[in-house]
């Protein structure tokens, strides 16, 4: 259960551009390097994440310390996913006060994030590719993108929507 | 307003939010600006950009900031308690659901559609930050370049993160001196 603490706080820690950022962290740590969840399972918790309240990362630490070690698993997960914001916002204001003059902090802050869009692309690569690989998916995905940009709804109801084609498609397979 | 009260607000915000952080921010604006008048505009869009600049989650550190404005560490661990309980309890309960429902075939279909539904957010998103980043071309290269790398080469996130942002401090202060 340490392990899971030290993934989570490693996920807290790298963050950067809040959680779909960390997608690709979470994908990592959990998925390829540990090995708690298999690809597929991943995939129904981004998904379950996407479609109840509150931020993805806390979504996913609960989730995941669940499907491993029961109710502690989830608080130790969600706890080592808080925890380095405390760390971070303190370091933010030292270094605001110290070395505002020497270097530009917001400018690294900025090119941090900016890379993060990196991981976010490998995120929606790795979860495109085993979620959209037939007919019927290309099509879903397609009809759901259009809507999602002429209707501009909440993208709960995009999630949703899509979850009950997929429902509907499965009587007919 | 006492933390108690901080502790409810926060409850309330991450209650309604579906979607993740960035959903989160103009909530929490509509209730802490709009209904509360617990701090202005102004304050309130520093405070965000603070919580956007360090890594971790947006809402967290959106909580602790302005947990500790208002009432120090006790308002802080209030806010952020507020704002983590809700979320932690319901995925509990769908994760004991979904451990219980995981063979039932209806379930199955709808996480299948489910995942197609969440393709589509990730790459809108995609598509709004490139239209976001669209002036810095080399940093738009590489960030696209790198994420090839996780996916095919199975490369580790965390390297290609820091490989990329040096890259570019590097190739930005090159071009200052040129």
């Amino acid at each position: 259960m340490f392990n899971l603490f030290l993934s989570f706080l490693k996920i807290g820690f790298l963050a950067f551009g809040g959680g779909y950022g960390a997608l690709s962290l979470i994908q990592d740590e959990i998925v390829h390097l540990n090995h708690w969840i298999d690809p597929e399972t991943f995939l129904n918790l981004i998904a379950i994440a996407q479609i109840t309240p509150g931020p993805i990362a806390i979504n996913s630490a609960t989730f995941v310390g669940f499907e491993l070690f029961g109710i502690y698993g989830s608080i130790v997960a969600t706890l080592g996913v808080i925890l380095p914001s405390v760390f971070w916002l303190f370091l933010l204001e030292l270094i605001i006060k110290l070395l505002s003059k020497k270097i530009d902090i917001q400018k690294i802050f900025f090119t941090l994030r900016l890379s993060t869009f990196s991981l976010i692309i490998a995120a929606t690569l790795r979860i495109g590719i085993s979620s959209i690989f037939d007919v019927f998916t290309i099509i879903l995905f397609v009809g759901a993108f259009t809507v999602l940009k002429v209707f501009k709804p909440s993208v709960v109801w995009i999630v949703l929507g899509c979850g009950i084609c997929g429902i509907i498609y499965s009587f007919f397979y | 307003m006492n933390p108690i009260k901080l502790f409810v607000i926060f409850s309330k915000v991450s209650s309604v939010t579906i979607g993740g952080g960035y959903a989160m921010i103009p909530v929490i604006e509509d209730f802490l600006v709009k209904k509360y008048k617990l701090l202005d505009q102004e304050d309130f869009l520093n405070i965000i950009s603070k919580a956007q600049t360090v890594p971790g989650v947006i809402a967290i550190n959106t909580a602790i900031l302005l947990g500790y404005r208002l009432f120090g560490i006790i308002g802080a661990t209030f806010a952020v308690l507020g704002s983590a309980l809700p979320p932690f309890l319901i995925v509990l309960i769908v994760a004991t659901l979904f451990n219980k429902f995981s063979d039932n075939k209806i379930v199955n279909g709808f996480f299948f559609g489910a995942r197609v539904g969440v393709t589509v957010i990730l790459s809108n998103l995609c598509f709004q930050l490139f239209i976001k980043y669209k002036k810095h071309k080399l940093g738009l290269l590489f960030a696209s370049i790198g994420a090839l790398m996780i996916v095919f080469l199975k490369l580790p996130s965390i390297l290609i993160l820091f490989s990329i942002t040096l890259i570019i401090i590097i190739m930005e202060k090159g071009k200052e001196h040129v």
